[in-house]
């Protein structure tokens, strides 16, 4: 009997304008979306390669310990077609430098803040939007539509119990929309793996099935308000209206209020006060090393030839032995101080960083009561495109900036003259008597001679072959499943409470 | 004319008594005073940092003006005043970049600092324009979405029609008072998120920021007409109202959330541009460059006290103005591609009228893409006038080596730093290009809506009344 009513019903919803129409655009949106994605992916995977190469390429020709500054890099997933989540909002790759400890991401669809001016639409959004939309309208007139037919009674009049009604009901429901739903992955899919350069791997079909899962607990919560309405009310219209404005809340005014309430109701410190407390340590910084080279004997600033690059690299040539000896000291206590003083600056970063997480912990909380955000904050998490999985790469790439330091720590890197200078020990100097040295008179083909020598010399590179690389081994599909749990139980008990519900209502819904 | 009348009051009066407007109404007021308090919030902060910012500035240039050397080559930063009508139109005022660090040589790519919380979930302002376009078309469309099949179905229409009522005045008149139904919450939403705001938030609007915000709401009914009229054909064109709705709510999600989410993703493939570590990569190889062309050649240099100014020292000056003009043109060039990239961003999302409506609102509230290529085009002025300032003042002084713009050859001289020229933003005003573009985008809506009511003429003139 029960199968009897679910595939009337079944029949009934499939014959509808509403599941055709809705139907025929989320496979249009999906097809649009996987192929717009699929192409995106490619080009993010072209530029992590890039970035890979330019990384090899540059370490084969460091010549001294202040050149090393690696990039790391987060390859993307190509999941991110069915959630982008976070992943073109916090950057994928982080240089790494002994001045300072990680703190913020670039690149990975950072490249151009401009764009931020427009926002995106993504797989997992055609669910919510339209798919979610479905489900209302199968369901706003389930009740009252067939109480305003006239049918309601007659099915009532036979030996049939209100809870089998409402149990082919709600079956019915979920099995139509989760054909949409299927045709819409498996396009997707398909497309996917057409146009993207590899596979899926076995963790990322696992994935993708926890993220269908996750979109059928979904559509299963909005038919139950659908239904609910339906049973709530006398005319289907009135249903129809409420169930609208419903579904407008919960896609589209509660993710974006909440985002915009937290962003003011939270307090977070200012940027410009952090920067001022940072810049405030810099100088301290910066007074100890001149204090320090204060103390030392007079430097023999004449006749060596340094260039100086970004972010405190360095490389000075053809200088005298007291210039070298000068340098080395000061270098010496230069990196000792930078390093110290990256700790402090990264505590009051990190102290920053939680609560900009705090913030975005409560817009998350406040948005809960959204079924669709729910969904969205899920699948996130199954995606990998979370905040949770970006943490996860900041904290690798402070571990690797670790190894870094250690590896050239062990080197002797930082307190020896190879931190600054690839002139080996008995390098002849440019200028060899600073006391009869005219400026005007300099042999300037000698010295352009000599550095063209020392640029051609191989021998000056550091072999670096044992350099540590960096290794990011992304959360596992159980410990992503672990960190969606608390939504996935949310959404779950909100399905048991609206299904409940409904029995309640639907029992004592006059049928006349 | 009175036909019209009689239509519009009828319509309008069962509008107006509607438990669907009523609900949008609550929402829309709702939303507007809520914005309005977090608008007035976030804009005091704005101000109270730009203004510690600016400060700031003014300290380091009293710090360095004991040499005119110093303050002229100095590193400075121009900053982005915060909009006042950001409540109308958002505009990315907080993730958009405010600030453009340059020197008298070269001004750098424009970077963001501060702003909203990069952690937080991917929201929307509710700024007027996020009402309108999402939440009040929405309710136009569950306003209209049976305004003809609805009386079709009750058989209204066929009593209608048998009166000498022509159906062009028909049309108008549901199209009126659709439109003057949803005036109702959109105004008083306006009325009172303006009150809180001066009330609230301190913001003093000048004249030609209630023009505009007058001419936003104009082309708001523009936008909102539009789907007054797709409610309309739909109407006409479907036999149930309950399949016209489905087909509404289908066409609403592709132009209001489907196709703008479609812009950005489209942009990023179809206008590529290089990596940040890429450009990073072109500006630290410029030097070097440089420095293989003067191979051979005394570029040596020296502070002034050191030795007296020769020969080399001029070609270090050449040389180093040769690796700021080419830094220049890569840091331009980088800066086009990303304005290029957004401007086609914006094309695709203006193929809704969604999208056309956010850009006249940006265009017309000086926010968007136009405030950023204002904002860069600015601090070049004020680069050039800095360049001049040094240049006259560094004549007057015998002393000084005339190498221009290089620290240790310039006029050693105090400056009065009160005539340093600094990069200041005129409040309000300018922006003209903005306002007329922005009319320019109203009249595309006006030219939309034209041909939608053409489109509604033609069908609902085949439309079988019965």
């Amino acid at each position: 009997m029960l199968r009897e009513s679910i595939q009337k019903e079944i029949r009934q919803h499939l014959l509808t304008t509403r599941f055709v129409t809705c139907l025929a655009l989320s496979l249009l949106l999906v097809v649009f979306g996987a192929l717009v994605g699929s192409q995106e992916h490619r080009q993010r995977l072209e530029e992590h390669g890039k970035l890979a190469s330019v990384e090899r390429e540059k370490l084969s020709d460091i010549r001294v310990y202040s050149h090393i500054k690696p990039v790391a890099s987060r390859k993307p997933t190509p999941l991110a077609v069915f959630n982008r989540g976070h992943s073109d909002r916090v950057g994928s790759s982080v240089a790494i430098s002994h001045r300072s400890v990680p703190f913020l991401a670039t690149g990975g669809g950072l490249e151009n803040e401009l764009l931020t001016l427009f926002p995106t639409f993504d797989l997992i959004d055609v669910v919510c939007y339209v798919l979610g939309l479905l489900a209302l309208l199968l369901s706003f007139d389930a009740i009252s539509g067939e109480r305003e037919n006239g049918t309601l009674r007659l099915i009532m009049a036979n030996a049939v119990s209100r809870g089998r009604i409402a149990w082919a009901k709600y079956l019915s429901g979920i099995i139509t929309l989760f054909i949409p739903l299927l045709l819409g992955f498996l396009v997707a899919l398909l497309l996917l793996n057409i146009y993207s350069p590899i596979g899926l791997t076995g963790e990322e079909w696992l994935r993708v099935l926890l993220i269908v899962a996750t979109a059928v607990l979904y559509l299963s919560a909005m038919y139950l308000v659908g239904l609910c309405l339906s049973a709530l009310t006398r005319r289907s219209s009135t249903a129809l209206m409420i169930s609208m404005l419903v579904w407008l809340m919960f896609v589209l005014v509660i993710p974006n209020l909440s985002g915009f309430l937290a962003s003011q109701a939270v307090e977070v410190e200012t940027t410009r006060s952090l920067q001022l407390k940072k810049a405030s340590l810099e100088e301290e910084a910066a007074h100890l090393v001149s204090q320090y080279e204060s103390g030392l004997p007079p430097s023999q600033v004449m006749g060596d030839l340094s260039i100086y690059g970004v972010d405190g690299e360095v490389l000075v040539r053809l200088g005298r032995p007291e210039r070298y000896a000068w340098l080395n000291d000061s270098y010496t206590y230069l990196n000792r101080t930078e390093l110290r003083y990256a700790d402090r600056i990264w505590d009051i970063r990190r102290d920053h960083l939680h609560r900009l997480a705090r913030q975005s912990a409560r817009a998350y909380d406040f948005s809960g009561i959204s079924p669709a955000f729910m969904a969205d904050a899920i699948t996130q998490k199954l995606a990998g495109t979370s905040l949770e999985d970006h943490e996860d790469f900041m904290e690798a790439t402070r571990t690797y900036r670790g190894e870094i330091i250690s590896y050239i720590e062990a080197r002797g890197g930082f307190d020896t003259r190879r931190w600054f200078t690839d002139d080996p020990p008995d390098q002849k100097a440019l200028v060899l008597d600073p006391e009869t040295f005219d400026r005007n008179r300099m042999d300037m083909e000698r010295a352009w001679a000599m550095l063209a020598a020392a640029e051609q010399d191989r021998s000056r590179i550091l072999n670096l072959s044992d350099m540590p690389w960096f290794r990011f081994y992304p959360a596992t599909v159980f410990e992503s499943v672990g960190r969606a749990s608390g939504d996935l139980a949310s959404l779950a008990g909100l399905n048991i409470f609206l299904f409940v519900f409904f029995l309640w209502a639907f029992s004592r819904y006059d049928c006349r | 004319m009175n036909t019209t009348r009689v239509i519009l009051t009828c319509a309008l009066k069962e509008y107006l008594a509607s438990f669907r407007l009523l609900l949008g109404f609550i929402i829309v007021v709702f939303l507007m005073a809520s914005g309005a308090l977090i608008y007035s919030l976030r804009y005091q902060q704005e101000i109270l940092e730009y203004r510690g910012v600016l400060a700031d500035l003014d300290d380091r240039i009293r710090k360095e003006s004991q040499s005119l050397a110093g303050v002229v080559t100095m590193g400075l930063e121009a900053y982005r005043r915060p909009s006042v009508l950001q409540f109308v139109v958002d505009g990315g005022e907080e993730t958009l970049p405010n600030r453009i660090p340059y020197t008298v040589n070269l001004w750098m790519s424009p970077a963001r600092e501060g702003g909203v919380n990069y952690m937080l979930p991917p929201f929307e302002g509710l700024d007027w324009d996020f009402i309108v376009r999402v939440i009040l078309s929405f309710v136009a469309i569950a306003l209209t979405y049976d305004a003809v099949s609805g009386e079709r179905e009750r058989g209204i229409l066929r009593l209608i029609m048998a009166n000498p009522v022509p159906r062009d005045k028909f049309l108008t008149g549901k199209l009126l008072a659709g439109l003057i139904a949803l005036c109702i919450p959109l105004l008083l939403g306006a009325l009172i998120s303006v009150a809180i705001l001066t009330l609230f938030g301190g913001i003093r609007l000048a004249g030609g920021d209630l023009i505009r915000l007058l001419i936003h709401l104009l082309t708001s009914a523009a936008y909102l007409s539009l789907f007054v009229l797709l409610g309309l054909i739909v109407s006409i064109l479907a036999r149930r109202s309950a399949s016209s709705l489905v087909l509404l709510l289908l066409i609403w999600v592709c132009l209001v959330v489907a196709i703008p989410g479609m812009a950005r993703p489209l942009a990023t493939i179809a206008r590529e541009i290089p990596s940040r570590q890429e450009f990073d990569d072109e500006v630290s190889q410029i030097f070097n460059d440089v420095l293989k062309e003067y191979e051979g050649k005394d570029v040596s240099h020296a502070p002034l006290n050191v030795a007296p100014i020769d020969e080399s020292e001029f070609r270090w000056a050449e040389m180093m103005d040769k690796v700021d003009e080419r830094e220049q043109e890569v840091v331009d060039h980088y800066w086009m591609m990303k304005m290029g990239q957004a401007a086609f961003a914006r094309k695709i999302a203006m193929i809704s009228p969604a999208g056309l409506y956010q850009r006249a609102g940006q265009d017309l509230t000086n926010s968007g893409l136009v405030r950023q290529e204002e904002f860069a085009r600015s601090v070049k002025t004020s680069r050039e006038a800095l360049a001049s300032f040094g240049r006259e003042m560094d004549a007057k002084d015998p002393a000084s080596p005339h190498i221009l713009y290089r620290p240790w050859y310039m006029s050693q001289r105090p400056v009065d730093p009160d005539i340093v020229p600094r990069y200041r933003e005129e409040v309000g005003g300018g922006g003209g290009k903005g306002l007329s573009q922005g009319l320019v985008g109203a009249l595309w809506l006006l030219s939309e809506a034209l041909v939608l009511f053409v489109i509604a003429h033609v069908a609902f003139l085949r439309s079988d009344v019965r």
